[in-house]
């Protein structure tokens, strides 16, 4: 006999309780209880108070929580292939990001799948935009600064050395001292994040430019997916998808939202002449190489991302 | 039993494995600060590499802390007759090792996750060492710990076979079945709260309740290890250990009596003028060491005051006292750790105590002064031709906290950075400068004593976070601003209970579980009650300093009658009056934020 205990899915995320990321996890859950009267249910703990996305997935390994809303940087370290969906000026717009994200996704899946984790939906966190304390427009402006890396990142440390910034890596806590002390004067961040932390109220310029998308994602421990009764699993599927796909419509409006609310608050928008825009063009395209050289892009991921961006003919998979 | 050599042995390559992970916390920082400030070049993995150094401190320097009895633990059993003490400690070893075997079978659990990740996909944390030789620590200091708790039971082997017997009857208690989960959970709490006033290190009472908890919610016990390794996920957690080795050289170089001379010309003239001097030398080491300031300068000050005609009891009350009185000044180590549990920015919590502190340093040495006046010390006459030689000769160790000030308000170095500059600045100060240590006896003497005290009170803060990691499970900290939400209206009501509980959360614990314990729960509470966040950091950091002195259990009062063989009540009577006076200086910045709001403003 079935056994009456409900499927505990404690969720972790980075994501605060007011955020369209929270709000949204948070009604997926609900949809699931109803949709299996109360025999799954979420709970989902918002603002980090499980610690970064790193401590996340150990806690998931460690069978303290079932999964996770993960940006692109926890997800990466679970299936390396997601970094060929942000790659920098690779493309400018969600409809061509979708359509590498939907050619894209059964490989992902499987890679993700492989790690022990079930992709539940995907989603978006933002165009990733460089935010200065002192006036930048071109990268030749913004080498002159120290630049925040994330110390959990030390790829993306590795790039913008090679490109010849100044990255400087500290903790996501230390940031907004640095900026107040200049230890760091730029970072790059999504609107919306910016807008939230409030950063932007100690880096007033923004440059126009979508340097690079950053994802997001909500996973599963494979073993507690299996868990669910095999007939109520396309459903649960279904409203997931959904709720990934309500999210990205929210944030996909809520980029341009959060930068005309810092303009309000001060924030001065770098627009870039074409010329500025084609030196950033130039510097995208040098770090995608990079990354590739490097192999901190796995090669065949690479370059299907980049067959996909490439030409809008080519049909999904 | 087993042959001495092997023991000695077995010492040796722990201290010099101690030793080299604190030279390497400072070594890499400086290099990584050098990198990019002159070279444009950072140090890539320097900063994770520096938090695994941490992590690996933490538990040798427990281990090392085990061994020499620097566990922190209650006090309480100081309280007990001589007999039941004997008892209590054989008793209460028996449980910590007990413990800590436990954590240690949990931790391969955790270990075994971060090999076989490292089997899969050959990760590092930096220089090609992966996280699992880190994680491994965890297994063995727990083993060791456990190992050191049974051999320090008792002196005599008997004892030790008792404790070993405790440890395998409570160790059988728990796995015995037929007991419903729930009762049994209880008991074993109930017994866990007694073993810690009996003088349980409270490292062992935090992980065992945080494991028991656990399990009785379901979750796996190896949680309490796996938050123990999230030390390694704490920003900042580097600059302690850096900036106590920093003090630890300052202090066992001689800048104590440096610092005396000099103060002594500027204000030894003053009537009374000893304890303002005595105050202000005092308040300079507690920001880099707390309270083990009173048993490094004890022997130098008190001296000088009965020679200056105080009484034994105003002099041993100004040094209990003056032993916490710097705590809110910068590098000071309560403060950091407070910024990162609250997530306040920590250079405004420095900024935001300069005159909460200041006060609380004109208060003490104003009462002291009185005392010495009254009793007719000596004034001496004012020399202004002494003071600048004075003055110099302790221009090392006063630029001292100018490295921090320059370098990290500055903008040129991390709080970690700096604070591994300042070890390499006091340890070339005391080596070279005044020639008062040897580079590698005394450093290697003293890295592995700071390692002891390091290391006993980070495993606290380990273990803490395992305990916090259960109470977010299970939505306590929500459900707490729940309860205050539907019973106090008011914010001034909500400050008075705040400092109701904090004098008593002071009174009965140790200001480092205070912060990893209450902090969290406490942040929450405030937003809601729209207490400003640097204000709640010093509201909460001045009601600490007073339970360093508040019956029964002030830190400060178990370390003077140990430094100065008093009884616990005399020692209590000396320091009223001045306990009266820092309560008046704590109403003062509860109810007055802007002695604390207004310099952070000003300086914005
Ligand atoms: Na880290
Ligand atoms: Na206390």
């Amino acid at each position: 006999a079935q056994t009456t205990q409900p499927i505990q899915i404690k969720l972790a995320t980075v994501a605060p309780k007011d955020s369209p990321w929270y709000e949204v996890m948070d009604r997926m859950g609900q949809d699931w209880k109803r949709a299996t009267n109360g025999k799954v249910v979420v709970q989902i703990y918002p603002a980090g108070v499980l610690g970064n996305e790193n401590d996340m997935l150990r806690k998931v390994k460690l069978g303290q929580i079932q999964g996770a809303g993960l940006s692109g940087v926890g997800l990466s370290k679970v299936a390396p292939g997601i970094d060929a969906l942000q790659l920098p000026m690779l493309v400018d717009s969600y409809e061509a990001l979708d359509r590498i994200r939907n050619g894209m996704e059964p490989r992902l899946r499987e890679a993700i799948d492989k790690a022990g984790f079930k992709v539940v939906n995907f989603s978006d966190v933002g165009w990733v935009r460089f935010f200065t304390v002192s006036r930048a427009r071109t990268p030749e402006d913004l080498k002159k600064l120290k630049l925040f890396i994330n110390s959990d990142d030390p790829a993306s440390e590795l790039l913008y050395k090679d490109l010849k910034f100044r990255p400087v890596p500290l903790g996501v806590t230390d940031m907004l001292t640095s900026l107040q002390t200049r230890l760091i004067e730029a970072f790059d961040v999504p609107p919306l994040l910016a807008l939230s932390d409030q950063s932007f109220a100690l880096a007033k310029h923004m440059i126009d430019v979508k340097w690079a998308p950053l994802l997001g994602a909500t996973i599963i421990d494979k073993k507690t997916w299996e868990r669910i009764p095999e007939a109520t699993r396309p459903e649960l599927e279904r409203i997931a998808r959904e709720s990934g796909a309500a999210l990205r419509a929210k944030i996909h409006a809520s980029d341009e939202e959060a930068i005309t609310t810092m303009k309000k608050y001060g924030l001065i928008v770098e627009s870039l002449t074409p010329a500025e825009l084609a030196e950033w063009k130039a510097m995208g395209k040098t770090a995608r190489e990079e990354l590739k050289k490097r192999g901190m892009v796995p090669a065949a991921d690479y370059d299907e991302a980049v067959l996909l961006s490439a030409d809008p003919a080519i049909p999904a998979k | 039993m087993y042959s001495a050599s092997a023991v000695s042995i077995g010492r040796k390559i722990e201290n010099g494995f101690s030793t080299m992970a604190l030279a390497l916390m400072a070594a890499i920082p400086v290099a990584a600060l050098i990198g990019r400030e002159v070279f444009g070049h950072a140090v890539t993995g320097s900063k994770p590499f520096v938090e695994h150094l941490t992590f690996t401190v933490t538990f040798l320097g427990a281990a090392l802390a085990a061994g020499s009895g620097q566990l922190i633990a209650m006090s309480t059993p100081s309280l007990l007759p001589k007999r039941f003490a004997g008892a209590a400690r054989i008793v209460t070893s028996g449980i910590a090792a007990m413990i800590s075997i436990a954590m240690a079978y949990a931790s391969i659990e955790v270990l075994r996750i971060d090999y076989r990740e490292f089997v899969d996909s050959g990760a590092a944390v930096a220089f090609g060492i992966p996280v699992w030789v880190f994680v491994a620590l965890m297994p063995l200091a727990l083993a060791l710990i456990a190992l050191r708790m049974l051999w320090t039971a008792s002196e005599r082997w008997k004892g030790r076979w008792l404790a070993f017997a405790v440890a395998v009857l409570s160790a059988a208690f728990l796995v015995l079945p037929g007991l419903e989960t729930r009762s049994l959970l209880w008991l074993a709490l109930c017994g866990l709260a007694v073993a810690t006033a009996l003088g349980l290190p409270v490292f062992a009472a935090l992980g065992g309740a945080g494991m028991l908890l656990f399990w009785g919610a379901d979750f796996p016990i190896s949680s309490v290890p796996q938050n123990a390794y999230d030390l390694t996920n704490t920003d900042l957690l580097p600059a302690l250990p850096l900036f106590a080795l920093a003090g630890y050289f300052l202090a066992e170089g001689g800048a104590g009596k440096r610092l005396m001379r000099a103060f002594d010309a500027l204000f030894g003239w003053l009537p009374g003028g000893l304890a303002i001097v005595v105050t202000i030398v005092l308040a300079f080491f507690t920001t880099l060491g707390s309270g083990v300031t009173i048993l490094s300068l004890g022997g130098l000050i008190l001296p000088a005051m009965l020679k200056a005609g105080y009484s034994e009891k105003s002099s041993i009350g100004l040094v209990t006292v003056g032993g916490s009185t710097g705590l809110l000044f910068p590098p000071s180590l309560p403060v950091i750790l407070y910024g990162i549990r609250a997530g306040t920015p920590i250079d405004r919590l420095f900024i935001g105590g300069l005159i909460p502190g200041f006060l609380l340093v004109l208060v003490v040495a104003g009462w002291g002064a009185l005392q010495g006046h009254r009793a007719g010390a000596p004034t001496k006459p004012f020399v202004a031709k002494k003071i600048l030689p004075a003055l110099w000769s302790a221009k090392w160790d006063l630029f001292t906290p100018v490295i921090v000030l320059v370098g990290f308000f500055g903008g040129r170095a991390t709080l970690v950075e700096a604070a591994a500059l300042t070890v390499f600045y006091t340890l070339f100060v005391e080596c070279v400068v005044h020639r008062e240590l040897r580079f590698t006896k005394d450093g290697v003497r003293i890295a592995v004593e700071c390692s002891a005290m390091v290391g006993g009170f980070l495993i606290l803060l380990g273990v803490a976070l395992g305990f916090m990691n259960y109470l977010t499970l299970q939505d306590v900290p929500t459900r707490i601003l729940e309860l205050a939400q539907a019973h106090i209206s008011s914010r001034v009501i909500f400050l008075l209970a705040l400092n109701l509980f904090l004098i008593v959360v002071g009174a009965v614990t140790d200001i480092f579980s205070a912060i990893l314990v209450i902090v969290p729960l406490l942040v929450p509470l405030a937003k809601y009650y729209q207490i400003e966040p640097v204000h709640l950091g010093v509201i909460f950091l001045t009601n600490m300093e007073l339970g360093y002195l508040m019956p029964p259990m002030g830190e400060n009062l178990f370390l003077s009658s140990i430094r100065f063989k008093q009884k616990l009540g005399w020692i209590y009577a000396s320091t009223i009056p001045y306990l009266i006076l820092i309560v008046v200086v704590v109403l003062l910045v509860t109810y007055a934020p802007e002695l604390t709001l207004a310099p952070v403003r000003w300086l914005r």
